[in-house]
């Protein structure tokens, strides 16, 4: 260890202050018998007395004050105007200047005396304090006692923790702004400055050094501190590395200020042993051992962590912090944290609960563990940098380092970031309700209106959505939430895609700016919006398709058939987009009018699609030739040139009145429940079948007649009528034929009350289409018009019978 | 279109060298697909195909199009296909659609497999 100090002359700072008031009470009393000797004249015994006041200032004062004491003394003798003899002045002369030279003697040899025992005092306190000393902290307390104010009138202590210096005690003397101790306390690093601890630790050196105001202005966090500082009017400082097992272990520092002293290199010197002392004293309590290598590696470790790691002292002083936690609490450095108070460190952020309620420096568990607590758990709080607005949520953890008494030496804070997993929690939760609401529906606006109802207020504080009218102008189809928002607020336009498609437009807003996670959030509702919309508006329409279809399939009305009351039954299976296969028609042929009832196996679109290819190539067909078996065959063809096995159950039927008032039915069917002939209260199947249609290439539908008598009624139907469910069985062909004996009536009525049958018995949805198509033969059928037959205007009266047929106002005609 | 068929099952099975089809209970639009996959999963060296229509309650225009898909499929191999006839109910789809001379009906499984 090597020292260095400005030339000064040799003065020990532990030696008595200057001027003491010793030293004026000195001067005073020479002043004083000098009086007295005037005034009292011849008294040799005055004058004789000026020899005791440098005897006595020379007990307390420093040499050179005595010295002027004395000095005052003879010249007291020699200037006061004796009214004695020379002999008498002559001896009072020498006995002040013996006395004086005496005195002074004694000062110098006192105060050396002085010094030592002071300077052996400290060293003593010292062990004393190492001995008895409870922890590293009350040593160190302890050290500053002895410390200030002998060797200065400020002292700190810095100790070198996870290598990083730590100022852990700074002491004022009595008479200094107690404000000085915390700009002390939070000084700046002064790393790369010799004249410092810093400097100290680096090369190892002792150094007594004159503060200037360069060195302040560096040392202070604040103008405040810094006048603080510059109103010590600091004189000298030691600044002395802290070593012991043979490496620095810190630094001890000691200044002095109000009391206008100055260190000497002897000061220096003896600062330099005692720092051995203190440093080993140090050592012993721990506080520096307590770093081995492998701690110090762990402290490397801690300082790189993505967790933000803080230290508190027992006082709740921030005395370490991880570069995370620097970060994370958004300050420059280190230092800037360390020397800022945490109360102030707070203020920078507005700190809220899981529940919105305020938390302040005291809820946070750290100073809760402080203040008693003895395991407060952790705690979740939503973070906003007053500075920027910015949001994050902070997960605070805390445990105490504690003494083998359980006392609290430090506690240990890990702050965690968490707003990721808050944000996407809180995202999660959002798309999960929003898929929700946008599922609880089919109808596209209810699913928008339940969706807003989820974005406000969880997400925005008004949200709306537009789409665009059969024209294209945007409507507003939905809305919640306060609606002035949406044109003062911050807002956000989320399109509604489906696909490449824009379907419209989701109107977010609210207050605060949008963050790119919630803007990302509502785009990822807004497609999933798109979505639903698209598929509730397909799903409609591929309804309102297959329905249209399906009413395309049949005559609107039945058209008026000459000698004949006719009435149908329809009704289609009821879900949703399952429109079934059933089919008929009665149109006009070239011999006579024509009847068709079909069935295509299946349901959905396809079978719709089928059923209507099915209908029009048995109606082109019997339009045509007028030949039931061709018709039906022609459709077998035509189904055997389709993919995926269509099949086709169909009754083609051709009505024709005879001269003797009877009428013929000619049928034919593929595969069709027969129809029922009912006359008065019988009932019976009539026709022959033939296999169904589309099964097998190149089949052949002979037609079969059946003679009707006025009164007698024709019933085809399908077999969803036999199939339809009931408790326990089906309705079947025997509850059929009981319904078509016992019920009376025109056709319509006939039917009506089978309908009332039907529903009767039923139990649970329709499964498949029912249909029932009665045809009462009233006789007095006129034959076909003649000019009909004709093959060459078949496309036209086809045309002509569907506008008919369209214009026709009666389901059924009598 | 949600409800299930009540009490359906299809039952496949290996008899010798054919592949046996059982479905019980009410053959429909909803079941269909079931006995179709049990079909379908037939091993391809099988010398036979076996449907047994005898554990059915119902069947319906779905059922009768799979019975002749499944014909026509086995028409362009060498597997056989047999029907085990089915109860009156059943039976009266196949004689309405006048499929049953048109279909290799046998009374019960041994003569489907004899055959």
């Amino acid at each position: 260890m090597t020292s260095t100090a400005p030339s000064r002359p040799e003065r020990s700072a532990l030696a008595p202050a200057p001027f003491s008031r010793a030293v004026w009470a000195g001067l005073a009393a020479v002043l004083a018998l000098g009086v007295l000797e005037v005034v009292a004249g011849e008294e040799v015994l005055v004058a004789a007395l000026l020899v005791l006041p440098p005897l006595v200032v020379a007990l307390t004062a420093r040499w050179g004050d005595t010295l002027l004491v004395a000095a005052l003394a003879l010249a007291v003798v020699l200037v006061v105007p004796l009214l004695g003899d020379a002999i008498q002045m002559t001896v009072a002369l020498v006995l002040v200047l013996a006395g004086g030279i005496v005195a002074v003697a004694v000062a110098v040899l006192r105060a050396g005396t002085a010094a030592q025992l002071e300077r052996f005092r400290l060293l003593v306190g010292v062990a004393d304090a190492a001995d008895r000393a409870d922890g590293h902290e009350a040593l160190v307390e302890a050290v500053l006692d002895l410390l200030v104010p002998s060797l200065g009138d400020v002292a700190t202590i810095d100790v070198v923790l996870g290598g990083r210096r730590n100022r852990v005690g700074a002491r004022v003397g009595p008479g200094v702004d107690p404000g000085v101790r915390g700009a002390m306390a939070h000084r700046r690093s002064l790393e790369g400055e010799p004249r410092s601890a810093e400097g100290s630790i680096a090369d190892d050196v002792a150094r007594l050094i004159e503060p200037d105001e360069a060195l302040i202005a560096a040392a202070a966090q604040t103008p405040e501190d810094a006048a603080l500082l510059r109103g010590l009017r600091m004189t000298t400082a030691v600044v002395v590395p802290l070593r012991a097992r043979g490496r620095v272990i810190g630094a001890l520092n000691a200044a002095y200020g109000p009391s206008r002293r100055r260190h000497t290199t002897g000061d220096l010197q003896f600062a330099e042993v005692l720092a051995g002392r203190v440093a080993l004293a140090l050592d012993n309590a721990g506080l520096t051992s307590e770093l081995t290598v492998a701690e110090e590696q762990f402290g490397v470790v801690v300082h790189t962590l993505a967790e933000a790691v803080t230290m508190n002292d027992v006082d709740g002083r921030l005395v370490y912090a991880n570069r995370a936690a620097v970060e994370l609490l958004g300050f420059a450095d280190l230092d800037e944290l360390l020397t800022t108070e945490p109360v102030d460190v707070m203020d920078r952020f507005a700190v809220y609960d899981e529940a919105g309620h305020p938390v302040g420096l005291a809820d946070l568990p750290s100073q809760r563990l402080l203040a008693g607590e003895p395991d407060p758990g952790p705690l979740l709080v939503r973070n906003v940098i007053r500075a920027t607005g910015e949001e994050r949520w902070l997960l605070h953890r805390c445990s105490a380092l504690r003494d083998s008494d359980g006392a609290i030496l430090r506690v240990v804070s890990v702050i965690e970031n968490v707003t990721e997993v808050k944000r996407a929690e809180r995202s999660q939760r959002l798309l999960a309700e929003s898929s929700e609401a946008l599922a609880g529906s089919m109808d596209h606006v209810e699913q928008l209106g339940a969706l807003v109802r989820v974005l406000v207020p969880a997400l925005a504080a008004a949200a709306a959505v537009d789409l665009p009218d059969e024209r294209g102008i945007p409507r507003r189809v939905t809305a919640a939430g306060e609606e002035a928002s949406l044109a003062s607020g911050d807002v956000l336009r989320i399109p509604l895609w489906a696909g490449a498609e824009e379907l419209g437009t989701l109107t977010l807003a609210r207050a605060e700016p949008w963050r790119r996670l919630d803007a990302e959030l509502a785009e990822e509702i807004g497609r999933r919006a798109g979505v639903a919309v698209y598929n509730a508006r397909s799903h409609a329409g591929r309804t309102a398709i297959a329905r249209a279809l399906q009413r395309g399939l049949l005559p609107p009305e039945l058209p008026e058939v000459p000698g004949w009351s006719t009435a149908v039954l329809y009704r289609p299976a009821g879900e949703f987009n399952e429109v079934g296969g059933d089919f008929y028609d009665v149109f006009e042929g070239p011999e006579g009018w024509m009847v068709v009832i079909g069935d295509v196996a299946g349901q959905g679109a396809e079978a719709a699609a089928q059923t209507s290819l099915a209908r029009f190539t048995v109606r082109t067909a019997a339009e045509l030739t007028g030949d039931v078996g061709l018709a039906v065959a022609r459709l077998n063809d035509t189904l055997r040139g389709q993919q995926g096995l269509p099949l086709c159950t169909v009754v083609c039927a051709e009505l024709r009145g005879r001269d003797d008032g009877a009428a013929v039915v000619t049928m034919a069917s593929a595969g069709h429940p027969p129809p029922l002939l009912v006359r008065g209260r019988s009932v019976a199947p009539v026709g022959d079948a033939g296999t169904i249609a589309g099964a097998f290439d190149d089949e052949r539908w002979p037609a079969a007649p059946v003679v009707l008598e006025p009164g007698d009624l024709l019933v085809l139907y399908t077999d969803g009528v036999l199939d339809a469910m009931g408790e326990d069985d089906r309705f079947g062909e025997r509850r059929l034929h009981e319904a078509l004996a016992r019920i009376e009536g025109t056709p319509g009525r006939r039917l009506d009350a089978l309908r009332a049958e039907l529903e009767a018995f039923e139990r649970g949805p329709q499964r498949d289409d029912t249909t029932v198509l009665v045809l009462e033969y009233r006789g007095g059928d006129q034959p076909a018009d003649a000019s009909r037959r004709a093959a060459s205007s078949m496309t036209a009266s086809r045309l002509q019978n569907a506008k008919r047929t369209s214009e026709r106002p009666a389901s059924s005609s009598s | 279109m949600s409800t299930p068929s009540p009490a359906f099952g299809v039952r496949a099975r290996a008899v010798e060298r054919a592949h046996v089809v059982a479905p019980v209970g009410e053959l429909d639009l909803l079941s269909v697909e079931e006995v179709r996959a049990a079909l379908a999963e037939r091993p391809e060296d099988c010398d036979a195909v076996v449907l047994d229509l005898s554990g059915l309650t119902f069947a319906d225009t779905s059922g009768m199009r799979l019975v002749i898909e499944t014909l026509q499929d086995l028409r362009q191999s060498t597997t056989r296909f047999a029907l085990v006839r089915g109860r009156p109910d059943v039976q009266r789809l196949f004689a309405m659609a006048r499929m049953e001379d048109r279909l290799p009906f046998f009374d019960d499984l041994d003569g489907a497999l004899a055959a």
